[in-house]
């Protein structure tokens, strides 16, 4: 209880003014600043939560560590919803964790209810960033330590079950999400080989060495290719006749959503607790986990809520996850956390457990409050803000399609000052075009752009570690792989029984 | 309505060409306009907040504002490249770190760090062996017995392979006269969760990766004397081991040929930000060492680190040699994949009487790059010994399942043969051709040059004709992009060289 009652005093710090040299004023109005800042980096192709967070730093230097760290903070926590946007409103990702969101929202956005699919984002991420900060608070400690355990063949395994979750994702077309998956893969060997240094097919370019950067290619696969398909489909009298409302979701939908959401904000809160499997994992795992128990799993894909919620709750707790291993273990838990760790030191603070204990302890005790009131702001600006998206959505296809190729080409210039960025955004845009065209489904290839990687330098750092068995011998990683390998399974499964049962009927 | 939208449109272009095309383009002494530091690293990392806080420094000395711009890729190699591909007249200025060294020298990049001229050098920071507290190895003795015990399959992490913290790792091994396995990680983040979660024995790092964390524990440092700050903490030296200046170390360096007095000038701002109260509180913070070494101490520094990364580099067999010529052979037969796959196809289609589907075409291309990436992979180096999986292995796999899921496909196609609803594809292909130029001429007109093409062509070939809206949209967006990531964030966005 102690704890509580420590989170209260944070929230006196914030609300009062409990800080010596800081105006009663000041933490809210930074809050809303930091909200909104946040809000528009998600939106932003290019601009991802830790460049957004990073981007902040040198407006922090002259100001209170605690406000400082509340701005961060803010800026971190609603990038993730800002993310989730433009993925519902024009099928465009802002943020990795948001790819898994796109596929229900966008549905809905295109039956001409956006509104519902916004609303139901904004409600799952909210909430999820609460009970995120909650499970934060509460559970720190024994979760560090978990994660901790965490060493290469688990982390092998983490991405293999990842990579399963494409099976459910494709289920139209086995086959060519088969193709567009393990061409993903094969993409991501592109680059310095993780474990010998040997450079893999770089074709001397020195903007290759690193691999293909993943969110130009993101940028161009979502915006570009979603852009060329509509032009190529566009209906000038349909698009004249379209609405699109901007009405939210019932409180009976939403009270609906309950189960999915809270499962969902657990499991993005442990899953983003792992340093750096984070909130993209938890977002598709917690969609995949969300279809497999939901009992109107069909709609999933078309339109449905629990498909957008799921997803959203999970990016939302994510959040409080990555913040566990910075404040306990003072190492990064994600790549946002990592540019948070350089703007406390600049602020003379050091991360890591000693901060609970020792004179800093407000510090920790204020980010926990203002991360509460962070998500309760973010609500209400969401709310505002949707029927300012909806509205930029109404805008003449004709205006809007070639204004949102712009800003994708921004978006992964800006990513690192670099033209050749933009020719990875052309090129991965054009074979968005053409993956979408012929009905090869890219959120597989997204994914495995995601995992691969990951997948293979844990592989191969394992195998330095021991020998083949350690995949089995590692229990977490044996229970990974086994939950990887029903998951694999599953939807074919499914699919058997289905067709048995229709053959009986 | 419409004269005010009119207006609206008017001022707007007008206050953009104001900002984009300043009054004075005749040449000042330097410096004149914005000095750049390139950075080679996302915002947010060490050397980013190095040069950020040198820039905010700076400029109390200087009338021209900083500007930091990250150009990561290539662990440097692109940032090195950004800056050897501009003008050498001192606008742009590489933050250089001690990883440079062997960055260089793994990538066999076609450029050295001889073609850089070294500024100074502002921080400095001993590499140090780190262990965790909590487990059997803790001291210096501890590691050499353990390392004995095991025989080379104690396991050593950090960050990357070839870098500063690895070779440091190796020159180690060879001084202490033992053997371990290097087990690199993505950050030193990341290998430090790696030590804390017993994945490893022994982090290479420097003493301020212990900040914060207590449950880390520096068993030795490599320097002269103890250091000030952890007198606890014994030196190599001490135990008896010859490593006593291992450091890591940043500094700001230019292309070479960069005029004397702009050199001089950026010298002089540089010995003045060393001295600053608030540069030195920031050092402080960050638990390195302020220091400064002028030209020629940094120059010799860097040299002497050039010929040490060389020798460990060898020694680790990370240095490739050079392409043998079955390596080569077989890249060149790889480029030859693709055309035989499209004419193995062709012969089908032809035997079949078939005309290619859409489908059929994504497949049959699918199926030339795996055979391409698959025969390529045989021409990548074995497995380190003793190891069973190498460089080839995942590129092996990957690119074989590539290859049956395309031949299924394509053989599936074959079969049914149905092509997919055409739309309006001419007007998507001359978009395409819209967004090629837009691509092409950024790098010559600029970012709001070739905006005006991609977006006023994009709406009209669209369809739209309302030309006042238009031009209004154009107007907002360029504004918008140029108040956002220009002023607020302070992204450059490219200007153009024809403008320069």
């Amino acid at each position: 209880m102690e704890v509580l009652q420590n989170l209260l005093e944070g929230f006196a710090t914030l609300v009062g003014s409990g800080l010596a040299g800081v105006s009663w004023w000041e933490p809210s109005v930074v809050i809303v600043a930091g909200i909104m800042i946040g809000i528009f980096v998600g939106v932003m192709p290019g601009l991802s939560a830790s460049t957004g967070v990073a981007l902040m730093v040198p407006f922090t230097y002259g100001m209170h560590p605690l406000i400082a760290l509340i701005l961060l903070a803010a800026v971190y926590t609603a990038s993730a919803y800002g993310g989730c946007i433009t993925a519902i409103a024009i099928n465009t990702p802002g943020t990795p964790a948001a790819v898994a969101l796109a596929y229900d929202g966008y549905a809905l956005t295109k039956r001409g209810e956006p509104g519902r699919a916004l609303g139901t984002a904004l409600i799952a991420n909210c909430t999820g960033g609460i009970l995120g900060t909650f499970i934060l608070i509460l559970f720190s400690v024994p979760l560090a330590r978990a994660a901790l355990a965490f060493g290469p063949p688990e982390y092998f395994a983490l991405a293999v079950f990842g990579l399963t979750i494409v099976v459910s994702m494709a289920s139209k077309n086995m086959l060519k999400g088969a193709v567009s998956t393990v061409l993903g893969l094969l993409l991501m060997t592109i680059g310095l080989d993780p474990i010998t240094g040997f450079m893999r097919y770089t074709f001397n370019r020195p903007e290759l060495i690193d691999g293909i950067s993943f969110i130009p290619a993101l940028i161009g696969l979502f915006a570009v290719g979603e852009v060329l398909l509509n032009i190529e489909r566009m209906d000038a009298v349909k698009a004249a006749l379209q609405t699109f409302s901007s009405k939210m979701p019932g409180r009976k939908e939403v009270l609906a959503l309950k189960r999915s959401i809270l499962q969902s904000s657990a499991l993005g809160t442990v899953i983003g607790v792992v340093p750096g499997a984070g909130a993209t994992i938890a977002a598709f795992i917690a969609y995949n986990e969300a279809k497999r128990v939901s009992r109107k799993s069909e709609e999933f894909g078309s339109g449905s809520l629990e498909g957008i919620a799921a997803p959203a709750a999970a990016a939302g707790g994510s959040v409080g996850g990555a913040l566990v291993p910075l404040l306990t273990l003072g190492i990064p838990g994600s790549a946002a956390t990592a540019v948070l760790i350089g703007a406390l030191m600049l602020h003379g603070v050091t991360p890591g457990p000693e901060l609970f204990a020792g004179k800093n302890s407000y510090l920790v005790y204020g980010l926990f409050a203002s991360l509460v009131l962070g998500n309760f702001a973010l609500l209400v600006l969401g709310v505002m803000g949707n029927k300012l998206w909806v509205k930029i959505i109404s805008a003449p296809k004709a205006l809007l399609y070639p204004a949102i190729l712009v800003i994708a080409f921004v978006g992964s210039y800006g990513v690192a000052n670099s033209m050749f960025d933009v020719l990875i955004c052309l090129i991965f845009g054009i074979l968005g075009w053409i993956l979408r065209r012929y009905g090869f489904p890219t959120a597989p290839l997204v994914l495995a752009l995601i995992l691969g990687y990951m997948a293979e330098s844990n592989f191969r750092r394992a195998l330095i570690m021991g020998d083949p068995s350690i995949f089995i011998t590692s229990p977490v990683s044996a229970v990974i792989l086994a939950l990887a390998v029903l998951s694999f399974a599953m939807p074919f499964i499914r699919a058997r029984r289905a067709r048995r049962k229709a053959a009986d009927a | 309505m419409r004269l005010t939208i009119r207006l609206l449109a008017w001022t707007l272009l007008a206050a953009l060409a104001v900002t984009l095309f300043p009054a004075d383009a005749a040449h000042a002494e330097y410096p004149d306009r914005p000095i750049s530091f390139i950075v080679h690293t996302k915002p947010g990392g060490a050397i980013d907040l190095t040069a950020r806080v040198v820039a905010k420094v700076a400029r109390k000395y200087v009338d021209v504002p900083f500007v930091v711009e990250n150009r990561y890729g290539g662990s440097g190699a692109v940032a090195m490249r950004a800056v050897l591909g501009g003008e050498p007249d001192g606008y742009m200025v590489l933050a250089a770190p001690a990883t440079f060294v062997s960055t260089v020298q793994i990538t066999q990049s076609d450029f050295g760090m001889d073609d850089f001229y070294f500024l100074a050098c502002l921080t400095e920071a001993p590499e140090a062996l780190i262990t965790n507290r909590n487990s059997d190895v803790v001291t210096l003795e501890d590691i050499v017995a353990d390392a004995r015990e095991k025989g080379g399959r104690q396991i050593w992490v950090g960050p990357g392979v070839g870098s500063l913290d690895h070779l440091m790792a190796i020159k180690t091994w060879d001084k202490l006269g033992i053997d371990a396995t290097w087990v690199p990680y993505d950050g030193g983040g990341a290998a430090v969760a790696a030590l804390l979660g017993e994945h490893g024995v022994v982090y290479v790092g420097n003493p301020q990766d212990v900040k914060g964390r207590p449950d880390l524990h520096i068993a030795a440092v490599s320097a002269l004397e103890r250091l000030d700050r952890f007198p606890d903490t014994p030196t190599f030296v001490e135990a008896g081991y010859d490593l006593p200046g291992e450091i890591m170390w940043r500094g700001f360096a230019v292309r070479k040929g960069t005029p004397p007095d702009v050199v001089a000038y950026l010298e002089d701002l540089l010995y003045k930000v060393s001295q600053d109260e608030e540069w030195l509180e920031f050092v402080e913070a960050n638990s390195s060492v302020a220091v400064f070494y002028d030209h020629e101490e940094f120059t010799a520094l860097v040299d002497r680190s050039g010929e040490d990364s060389v020798k460990y580099l060898r020694m680790a067999k990370i240095l490739a040699s050079d392409e043998d010529d079955a390596a080569r052979r077989i890249r060149i037969l790889s480029w030859l994949m693709i055309p035989a796959v499209a004419l193995l196809i062709g012969i089908v289609l032809a035997v079949r009487r078939q005309r290619p589907t859409g489908v059929l075409v994504v497949a049959g291309l699918s199926l030339g790059v795996a055979v391409m990436f698959f025969v390529r992979a045989w021409g990548f180096p074995p497995p380190t010994p003793g190891q069973s999986v190498g460089p080839a292995t995942i590129p092996l796999i990957w690119s074989a399942l590539l290859a049956v899921f395309a031949a299924i496909t394509v053989r599936a196609d074959m079969v049914e043969h149905k092509d997919v609803t055409h739309g309006r594809v001419m007007l998507v292909l001359g978009i395409i051709v819209l967004m090629g130029i837009f691509v092409a001429a950024l790098p010559y007109v600029g970012f709001f040059v070739a905006t005006v093409i991609l977006l006023a062509g994009g709406i009209y070939a669209i369809g739209y004709r309302r030309h006042v809206v238009v031009l209004t949209v154009t107007a907002a967006v360029l504004a918008f992009c140029y108040i956002v990531f220009i002023r607020v964030l302070g992204l450059p966005l490219p200007i153009g060289s024809l403008f320069q």
